[in-house]
């Protein structure tokens, strides 16, 4: 099976959005089977060989925030966040969508204010040249990079998310 | 005290009316909780310096997200996805029948057992629920034993899940309260082997009433049942090393997740499970299992910022203090908040809207937090089988279409009995959840 035919099958989104997000995906679960090999490998090396992954902490702290923020454009505009469900059948359709619109402009509002100021402290910690303890990573990238995600998490919401909102019928 | 309150109400009407996602509405509630009470009103909205307000927000995503020790959420997600796509579940329910189930109500005692080792390892109740429901279903069935007794045992088993370490909710438990991992993991122990007995009792008891709902099944001799313990012994095997190593300090939690995730990747390579298809669709789930966790965690956190810097929990305290009354009231008090709240809200939510408001009181009146987490935690897993919003029991009907909710909640009500007495003797003998980390720890 050719690729674009299980990205197809897999996805739903239309158009380049499709791979958008099966690109998102794909660096989350690289990012997450490299961070399971990195424990285990520091773990056995520690006992076994006595010589640990050098860094392996800062990596994992690392591979972390990358992990999360790929994921959470796609999350986020699918509706994959917890909502308290209750009131869905006293609710009904049309007043379902309104307060999906509205959801969506709550999250990428408060996405886009959020990453500016993320943005800025990712800028200043490069200016001051803050890196980490052991590897001398500069840390500003990585807030830099979840800044860009809360970005493109906050564009994902409020085109692929109101169209998702708009003219898919949940259930 | 105003301002919480009305940031409560807001919060509460955010979630409720306008189904706003709980992350982003715990966090805007508390990013405007935060800025109110640096000043900013109804006048200033324009000039206000929001810098303060947006740095503590920011600076709880960048934190939280780089945070080594919740390496651990992604990391035992995994173990737990891995372990039910190596269709480990169908083996487990097999070995725990060979040993239990030529007794009355045998195959149900086996679900509750098989339900309580699966879900430890895979640390979700739902999908506990799930997996179960298809695999110990149609022998029930096929053996005669009643919907109500069948289905309430897989519910019920299920709830051990979120108990039983490894579980995701310990883990953010300990977050928000910043209290040990591995303490809470220890202590969750005792008292789910507690919950699995007490299940067992319970369908003791349905049996003894109606012999008719759970007739024995057939006994296997020693030979079945060493053999169906060979299709086992990797799960068994990997959550001894994974639990044993935590508890006798060789791994850090984080370290153990690890081990655990990649103990349970060889497990579902060797059983042949997984394809480069079916690996990827497992790591990305995971994925965004852990992206829709942290999001709330962030979320919680920013919140619990806002209600601690408006002084809540010495409020609180001051209350309580006015109230003259035993500690050990309040605590009642709380519990029995709990099993309201857990009527209506999923438990997830209901953690992450409660804990921060209630530890600081619960460690100030000189309680263990995480004998508190312990106590939480289990009124949380009564929330999974209580009606009218029980989300075990939900799923269950999800999967098993032709088993109507009420069915199962009906079957449900002596194992819900059997909850509540075990959250007595955990209230009341607090060594039954710190024996063990006082043990390990002290």
């Amino acid at each position: 099976m050719s690729l674009a035919t299980w990205v197809n099958r897999h996805y739903s989104e239309k158009g380049p959005a499709k791979w958008l997000v099966f690109l998102l995906e794909v660096v989350a679960a690289s990012v997450l089977f490299l961070l399971m090999l990195t424990t285990c490998v520091d773990v056995a090396g520690r006992y076994l060989f006595n010589s640990p992954v050098p860094g392996a902490t800062e990596l994992t702290r690392l591979g972390l925030a990358l992990m999360v923020f790929a994921a959470m454009p796609v999350i986020t505009y699918r509706g994959g966040h917890i909502v308290v469900d209750l009131m869905d059948n006293v609710l009904g359709q049309k007043v379902m969508k309104v307060l999906g619109l509205l959801s969506a402009l709550i999250i990428s509002s408060s996405m886009y204010f959020l990453a500016v100021r993320i943005f800025e402290l990712g800028e200043r910690s490069i200016r001051r040249g803050v890196v980490t303890e052991f590897l001398g990573l500069p840390t500003g990238y990585i807030t830099e990079y979840i800044a860009i995600m809360s970005w493109l998490t906050a564009a994902c919401m409020i085109t692929l998310g109101v169209y998702r909102v708009l003219f898919t019928s949940d259930k | 005290m105003t301002v919480v309150l009305t940031g409560f109400a807001v919060l509460l009407f955010l979630i409720l009316v306008l189904r706003v996602p709980i992350a982003f509405a715990m966090g805007l509630v508390g990013f405007f909780g935060f800025a109110f009470l640096m000043g900013l009103d109804l006048n200033n909205v324009m000039d206000f310096r929001w810098r303060g307000a947006l740095s503590m927000a920011s600076n709880r995503v960048i934190d939280t997200v780089q945070n080594y020790g919740l390496s651990v959420i992604p990391l035992f997600v995994l173990m737990g996805n891995l372990v039910t796509r190596s269709g480990l579940a169908q083996e487990l329910y097999h070995v725990s029948n060979a040993f239990l189930g030529h007794r009355k109500g045998g195959l149900s005692m086996a679900t509750v057992v098989a339900c309580g080792g699966f879900s430890a390892i895979c640390g979700s109740s739902l999908a506990t629920s799930a997996t179960m429901g298809k695999v110990a279903m149609p022998p029930m069935r096929k053996y005669g034993y009643a919907d109500s007794l069948a289905t309430a045992s897989i519910a019920a088993g299920g709830t051990l899940g979120i108990l039983i370490p490894p579980s995701v909710i310990l883990i953010i438990y300990g977050l928000l309260t910043e209290s040990s991992i591995r303490e809470l993991f220890a202590a969750g122990f005792i008292p789910g082997i507690l919950g699995m007995l007490m299940y067992m009792v319970a369908v003791r008891y349905v049996v003894w009433r109606d012999p008719a709902a759970g007739p024995a099944g057939e006994k296997a001799d020693w030979s079945e049942r060493l053999h169906a313990l060979r299709g086992v012994w990797g799960v068994l095997l990997l959550f001894t090393v994974v639990m044993g190593g935590i508890y006798l300090g060789i791994f850090t939690p984080t370290e153990a997740a690890g081990i655990g995730a990649g103990g349970a990747f060889v497990i579902a390579l060797a059983r042949r499970r997984l394809t480069l298809s079916t690996l990827f669709e497992t790591l990305a789930d995971t994925a965004r299992t852990s992206a829709m966790l942290f999001a709330v965690v962030i979320g919680a956190l920013i919140f619990s910022d806002f209600i601690n810097r408006a002084g809540l929990p010495d409020m609180l305290l001051g209350f309580v203090t006015a109230l003259d009354v035993a500690p050990i009231v309040v605590i009642l008090a709380i519990l029995a908040i709990y099993i309201v709240l857990g009527m209506v809200f999923e438990s997830l939510s209901m953690i992450l809207l409660t804990v921060p408001v209630f530890y600081p009181l619960v460690a100030s009146m000189g309680f263990d937090l995480v004998w508190f987490g312990i106590v939480v935690v289990v009124v949380t897993e009564i929330s999974l089988i209580t009606p009218p919003v029980g989300m075990n029991v939900f799923v269950l009907s999800a999967v098993l279409r032709d088993v109507k909710t009420g069915t199962i909640f009906k079957g449900v009500t002596p194992f819900w009995c059997a909850d509540i007495v075990r959250l007595a003797l955990i209230v009341f003998i607090a060594q039954i959840a710190l024996f063990l980390p006082e043990m390990l720890y002290h």
